[in-house]
């Protein structure tokens, strides 16, 4: 039986399948060579494996020469074997009795004198991932971790990893975790202890929900003595295995600054690493070291500076991007720091679009008044790029600028300039700036206009440059003599106009309008009422109406609903949170970074980073002796490093009076309300001499209009809290192992409480009311997550720990509670719910 | 951790396809592939290197034309993985001599093979050719060097690839020679990417060199090497400005900043600059640097777009090569985008050009020109002539450009870093490998602006601001008096002057607003007389802007001097010293320039 001669050199991509007829050609082929001991064989079995292979790479179902390739895989030819291995590893899964049949000769190679072959036949037994085989996996897996071959023991190491997630109870039962630590301890091999880290932390983690033994298990991963163990080695490791170390120290909560100060000095020299995954992680550990220490914080920054723009030149554009977004997450936080670095962050002609985007972004948060003028000249010379959406952007990013108040009049005119080169999106792109920009400085009108004017709004076909033209059009209609009559040719094309956003604006517009010139608009204002009325967007239709029976019921009345003086706007609000923000910057060298979303938005449950929960609370608790130090260091800290808008944001908190003083989440300015009320409360405590003084009473009208005010707290007289609890968030992890949950209940929450819960803030800040402290949340809706904490005002101290989860979509939240006197959580509960039934309903 | 590893040809088909740990479908390669293909989210036309689709993330890099990718669920550090794909790229043309599609085609199950074991269950483990091969049980079926495409410019061009072609060196580290015996040999390339941007006046906007030291080692038995570097060579900004003599320093080398191959060890590096390895094998980069210093860009590059008629235009691009005669630059391509309402563009080319093609790439809207060779010290021209298809409105020039240039210089280097010796540890005395040290230089961004043939009055006003804020980059002071006469910032970093000093800001803002208004009076006059003699005009025009900062930095010259003499209250106090130098500076600076600028323009 001569072996069939291997298609020679057949054409290395196989045509997409026809599959069934090649199939079992080959099964037929192989099936006549398993016996073979012919010369030859072994070459003509290589060809045909590697077929097999290349069917599977592609997506051509092999599965049914399963037995064949077993058969065939009795062979002392390592290549062979191996692609066998890969083969079975790939199918097992689907057949879990034919894979059996390869139990035993994996297990035979487990005993082969070469390291090599011992450790191949352990890492594809592992990877069979089928259940009913494990027990077949215990006994080598348990001499592989004994074995004398570095080589086998790291493989051996994963294995148990692999077992784990398979089977996790015969993972226990055989004790591996135990031995792994050991190994981790003693073994002279670094690839060996990197591998028993990496699959510790994944076991403790997957457990640490389940068991308080494996959460404990999983501190002792961060305790000072392994931590420094590992450091110490750091040389020996090898750049991939030095960054999952890294990725621990960052973790790692250091006993005092000189901790800090030693584990810096001897990462110092991995900032010059070639790979910038090394340089990114120990820049997470310094960063993270130092969130205590301002100073050297900052210092930090300028360090890390040099390198991360080295790495930015070095590598490939795609690792280039990757280090670029973090040096965007950087600038953002800290944009003074960078403010002399703008010229890195000018565009270069390779840099693809997603790139030149960040690049964007950074240039102008780091405006200021030493560059304003570099960046803007700059910016505009984009904007006659070829690339129109980078040109768009970078109108936009002069327009941010301008709005960022340095250097306004020049920046103004840049505006203009745009208007007149006659490109239509770039007339789009400024339209919409000039509106934002009248809003904050309305002292501009007057340039402005006398350019707007100019403009023929039929050359303006974008739906939201047409709506801004329009807005300016009534805002300014005293300024514009032609406005009236552009409303009117505005209006008499009322039917060719898609957006029901333009159609709204045409509304108020004529409103305005005519307000400051009624003989002129009078009959425009009429067609526009009418044409409303009969429109069939309901917004439209709706305002039209209301506009109506204002007009019927008293002209004045109307004009002060609907044009009365405007204010300018000051800060518009911040797109992204502070909260979110931080959580980001607390994901450092992660995709969250990229991204710019925390973790939890884009990963399921399942997947997400184990150490979560932990590092929600670790965060907070780096380098903070006490909660009540948390929010101090964070605002010295943003004073230093954040820029000016920010700063005002941060005057909100400071305005709140004594219940600021347990704060321990940072606040958020995302929800409209809030950010209203901060809002409103920043431009007084800056005492903007161009600011009304009437501001303060309309805060406070504002305030009680949303029932902002905190009442004070309506604690039942059985038990009394401290008001000013502190507990730090290492403390509050021990005792929430420790203690055993006293009361699990669910509760419900009124309607009124669940529209007011839209961030976790919102609830913060109402139960600090309540003397319930917060220090940890997270989610978002519908689910949130709370961990709150309060303390006994008299008697010992005694401490009560609740974990809250609600879910807005069922109004109901899940509560456990644990305390040092459980006694007393009766009483804590019912307060809490008191506290809870009152959220939202002020 | 990484979930799955695949590559895939630029037709989505899979060549290579590794599931590490079973947490994603077996669909992803086609999700991936659909998703880059059709990529248009928020106006961007490429998709970034990594995006999420329904709870998967993909990472990729692009290499020679094919996509690594891989795939997770957890939130890794995107530059690990990045760096990790590029190195696993790596290591496979360490084993393939080549890597492109047909050579990873008919290697795939050698691949495999170092997949395994630089990664377990999506952990990964060890990236070293050298640890590797150890492991590595298949023969590479090398695939014939002769056959590879030359790296033309289109390839240098290609997205994610950052070719070195200088590391073009296809021999797999093991295969062996036909005579059996391994050639003991050792690479090192110095390779620079320099990106420049000219501003519209021919003046250096801004520069960087990004470089690399790179080697590829075929030196059995692993022996010490030692590089030396210039011996002047000194590393951060910082340290340099004590001394500050940077620029005009001849021949010093200054780096930003610069990292190290973890085999490196620099226990001499302070001392002599040199660095001492045992270079592992295949290739890695032993150093990376990157410098703003100023250098002598290789390329002088004018263009000048101007209208010729109704519907006419025409454009002239000059480039002049900079460097010695003995270097010649190749793979030259000049790209210039045109209005986009441009039908037809005829060329003429110089008379006797060889290697020289120019077309008008309609769908781009840009004119592309490419040349084979440059040698230094020569120059070359390109006319063209652009028929458009509707009138234009406003200026011209900006609706064009800027022009990007392509290229690469070997045995060039523009930073000046050299390679002073590279030793190689002795094993026996007849032991004497060969040594091959190579320098490349290429463009990473080289951009030109255009000059607005310069009858733009407002806009030439401009720059003669720009020029004198940018000129006086060290000495900011001036800077921002300068500015404020056309922006009125705030105030300069000192407390906002007292009402004595008003004269202190008020006079320079006089100046240059009547500097500015003469010119923007003159400026439209120049420009509807579109006579012949607009050039001309020009010309004077320019002096005359040149005059007039001129004689505004005099008068600013002697007021301060009077400030310090007393007999006027200096704008603030503690910065006087460089205000004094300042103004004497840049009127220097300013009246070269425009010298330059009007026998240049």
């Amino acid at each position: 039986m001569a072996p069939p001669p291997a298609p020679p050199q057949k054409s290395p991509s196989p045509s997409q399948p026809s599959g069934k007829s090649e199939v079992s050609d080959l099964k037929l082929q192989l099936r006549q060579l398993a016996g073979s001991r012919a010369p030859g064989a072994d070459d003509s079995k290589r060809d045909l494996f590697k077929r097999v292979i290349s069917y599977m790479t592609v997506g051509i179902d092999v599965s049914a020469a399963f037995s064949e390739m077993v058969m065939c895989s009795a062979t002392s030819d390592i290549v062979l074997k191996k692609m066998c291995y890969l083969y079975v590893g790939n199918y097992a899964r689907c057949h879990p009795d034919l894979a059996l049949l390869t139990i035993n000769f994996l297990q035979k190679d487990c005993h082969d004198e070469d390291p090599m072959i011992r450790g191949l036949a352990l890492r594809s037994l592992c990877s069979l991932r089928v259940p009913n085989l494990v027990e077949y996996l215990v006994a080598p897996l348990g001499a592989g971790l004994k074995d004398g071959s570095s080589y086998v023991r790291m493989v051996a190491a994963v294995g148990v990893l692999k077992l784990y997630h398979i089977s996790a109870a015969t993972c226990f039962d055989s004790d591996f975790p135990a031995v792994l630590k050991s190994l981790m301890l003693t073994d002279p091999d670094a690839q060996v202890v990197a591998n028993c880290l990496f699959v510790l932390q994944e076991i403790w983690n997957l457990e640490a929900n389940k068991s308080e033994e494996a959460s404990r298990e999983r501190e002792t991963l961060l305790s000072k003595k392994l931590v420094y163990y590992l450091l110490n080695r750091i040389k020996e490791f090898n750049e991939w295995a030095q960054c999952l170390v890294l990725e621990l120290v960052a973790k790692y909560i250091p006993s005092d600054s000189d901790d800090i100060f030693d584990i810096m000095n001897l990462l110092e020299d991995r900032l010059q690493h070639a790979n910038g995954a090394v340089v990114l992680a120990t820049i997470k550990v310094f960063l993270h070291l130092t969130m205590s220490m301002t100073d050297v914080h900052q210092q930090v920054y300028e360090r890390i500076k040099a390198p991360l723009l080295t790495l930015v030149g070095s590598g490939s554009s795609e690792q280039s991007y990757a280090v670029l977004s973090h040096l965007h997450l950087l600038v953002m936080r800290a944009p003074m720091l960078f403010s002399s670095d703008y010229k890195h962050f000018y565009c270069q002609f390779s840099d693809p679009s997603y790139v030149k985007k960040l690049k964007l972004e950074m240039l102008t948060a780091i405006a200021n008044e030493s560059n304003t003028y570099e960046i803007v000249t700059e910016l505009c010379e984009y904007a006659g790029n070829v690339d129109v959406p980078i040109a768009r952007e970078s109108i936009r990013a002069v327009g941010k600028i301008a709005l960022q108040q340095y250097d306004v009049n020049a920046i103004v005119d840049r505006l203009l300039q745009f208007l007149e080169m006659e490109k239509d999106y770039v007339t789009a792109e400024t339209l919409v700036l000039v509106k934002d920009l009248l809003r904050k400085y309305p002292q501009w009108s007057h340039d402005c206009i006398a350019v707007v004017g100019n403009i023929s709004s039929k050359n303006v076909q974008e739906p939201k440059a047409k709506a801004a033209l329009i807005w300016m059009l009534g805002e300014y209609s005293q300024d514009m003599p032609d406005a009236p009559y552009i409303l009117e040719s505005l209006i008499e094309n009322w039917d060719e106009e898609n957006a029901a956003e333009v159609r709204l604006h045409l509304l108020t517009a004529a409103m305005k309008c005519f307000f400051k010139r009624p003989p002129e608009t009078q009959k425009a204002l009429g067609a526009a009422l009418a044409a409303g009325l009969a429109d069939s967007h309901q917004d439209v239709h709706d305002r039209a109406l209301f506009y109506y029976r204002l007009l019927q019921y008293d002209v004045s009345v109307a004009e002060r609903v609907v044009n009365p003086p405007k204010q300018a706007v000051s800060v518009f609000a911040d797109t992204q949170s502070s909260e979110i923000k931080d959580r980001i910057f607390d994901e450092f060298n992660s995709l969250s970074v990229v991204y710019q979303k925390p973790s939890y938005m884009f990963t399921d449950k399942e997947h997400r980073e184990p150490f979560e929960f932990s590092e929600e609370i670790g965060n907070l608790s780096l380098g903070q002796e006490s909660v009540g130090n948390a929010r101090r260091y964070d605002e010295s800290d943003k004073d230093l490093l954040l820029s000016t808008s920010e700063r005002e944001e941060n005057g909100g908190p400071n305005t709140n009076g004594p219940a600021a003083a347990g704060y321990s989440a940072p606040p958020d300015y995302n929800s409209s309300l809030v950010s209203l009320s901060s809002q409103t409360q920043s431009e007084t405590a800056i005492s903007d001499p161009g600011m009304p003084k009437h501001t303060s009473q309309m805060t406070l009208a504002i305030d009680d209009l949303l029932g902002l005010s905190v009442p004070a707290a309506l604690a039942p007289p059985s038990l009394k809290l401290n008001p000013k609890a502190v507990l730090d968030p290492g403390t509050f992890q021990r005792k929430w192992g420790q203690l055993a949950v006293s009361i699990s209940q669910d509760c419900s929450i009124s309607p009124q409480g669940v529209a007011a819960l839209t961030t976790p803030q919102a609830l913060i800040r109402h139960m600090q009311a309540s003397s319930i402290q917060c220090i940890a949340s997270g989610g978002q809706s519908p689910n949130f997550k709370f961990f709150f904490f309060a303390q006994k005002l008299d008697g010992p101290p005694s401490f009560f720990l609740m974990e809250c989860i609600i879910n807005t979509s069922s109004a109901k939240a899940q509560v456990k509670i644990k305390a040092d006197d459980a006694t007393a959580s009766e009483a804590f509960f019912a307060l809490f719910q008191s506290a809870l039934s009152k959220f939202g309903v002020l | 951790m990484i979930a799955q590893f695949f590559v895939l040809s630029q037709r989505g088909d899979n060549i290579v396809f590794r599931d590490y740990r079973g947490e994603v479908s077996k669909g992803s390669a086609e999700i991936f592939f659909r998703k880059v293909k059709f990529w248009k989210e928020d106006e961007e036309e490429e998709a970034p290197p990594v995006f999420n689709v329904d709870g998967v993330n993909y990472i990729h890099v692009k290499i020679a034309g094919l996509f690594f990718v891989t795939t997770t669920r957890v939130n890794v550090s995107p530059s690990l993985v990045l760096e990790l794909l590029q190195r696993i790229a790596r290591v496979t043309k360490d084993y393939l001599g080549i890597l492109n599609e047909d050579s990873l085609r008919k290697n795939f199950v050698l691949v495999y093979e170092l997949l395994d074991e630089v990664i377990d269950f999506g952990y990964p483990q060890t990236t070293s050719t050298e640890v590797l091969k150890s492991y590595v049980f298949n023969e590479p079926i090398v695939i014939d060097s002769t056959r590879v495409p030359p790296l033309g410019p289109a390839s240098i061009f290609m997205q994610g690839t950052k070719k070195m072609p200088g590391a073009a060196v296809t021999k797999s580290v093991i295969v062996t020679e036909p005579g059996g015996r391994k050639r003991e040999e050792i690479f090192v390339d110095i390779i620079e990417k320099i990106s420049v941007t000219f501003s519209s006046s021919g003046y250096i906007l801004t520069s960087e060199i990004d470089g690399t030291i790179q080697m590829k080692s075929y030196l059995t038995g692993s022996p010490e090497i030692r590089l030396a570097l210039n011996e002047d060579l000194s590393i951060g900004r910082n340290s340099s400005s004590v001394y500050d003599y940077r620029s005009s320093a001849g021949g010093a080398v200054i780096l930003d900043d610069c990292n190290f191959h973890e085999s490196v060890r620099l226990d001499s590096f302070d001392v002599d600059r040199t660095l001492s390895l045992i270079p592992p094998d295949g290739e890695f980069a032993a150093m990376n640097y990157r410098t703003t210093q100023e250098f002598k860009p290789p390329f002088r590059v004018n263009a000048l777009i101007e209208e010729a008629g109704q519907l006419k235009a025409e454009a002239i691009i000059k480039i002049r090569a900079d460097f010695a005669t003995s270097v010649t630059a190749n793979t030259i391509t000049v790209q210039m985008p045109v209005p986009t309402y441009t039908a037809r563009v005829s060329f003429e080319l110089e008379s006797g050009a060889v290697g020289q093609t120019a077309d008008f790439k309609e769908g781009a809207k840009r004119l592309e020109w490419c040349l084979k060779k440059i040698v230094g010290g020569s120059e070359h021209t390109l006319r063209a002539k652009l028929t458009f298809s509707q009138e234009s409105h406003g200026n011209i020039a900006r609706e064009a450009g800027p022009i990007n240039m392509n290229f690469t210089i070997p045995m060039y280097n523009a930073s000046k870093l050299q390679v002073r010796y590279l030793q190689i540890a002795k094993k026996s005395p007849s032991y004497n490998p060969y040594r091959w040290v190579r320098y490349v230089t290429q463009s990473n961004s080289y951009v030109a602006r255009f000059s607005t043939s310069s009858f733009d009055g407002t806009r030439e006003a401009t720059q003669a601001t720009a020029i004198s804020s940018t000129s006086t980059a060290t000495s900011s002071p001036l800077e921002v008096v300068a500015e404020g006469a056309t922006a009125s910032l705030p105030d300069p970093p000192a407390p906002p002057p007292p009402p004595t000093t008003f004269l202190g800001t008020a006079v320079p803002l006089l100046l240059q607003l009547g500097l500015s208004g003469a010119i923007k009076i003159l400026g439209p006059a120049a420009t509807s007389s579109s006579s012949h003699h607009h050039y001309l005009l020009a010309y004077r025009l320019h002096a005359l802007a040149v005059f007039f900062t001129f004689a505004a930095d005099m008068v600013l010259v002697i007021y301060f001097i009077a400030c310090y003499a007393g007999f006027a209250t200096p704008p603030a106090g503690r910065v006087m010293k460089p205000l004094m130098i300042a103004p004497l500076a840049v009127s220097f600076v300013t009246v070269v320039l425009g010298t330059v600028l009007n026998v240049v323009g």
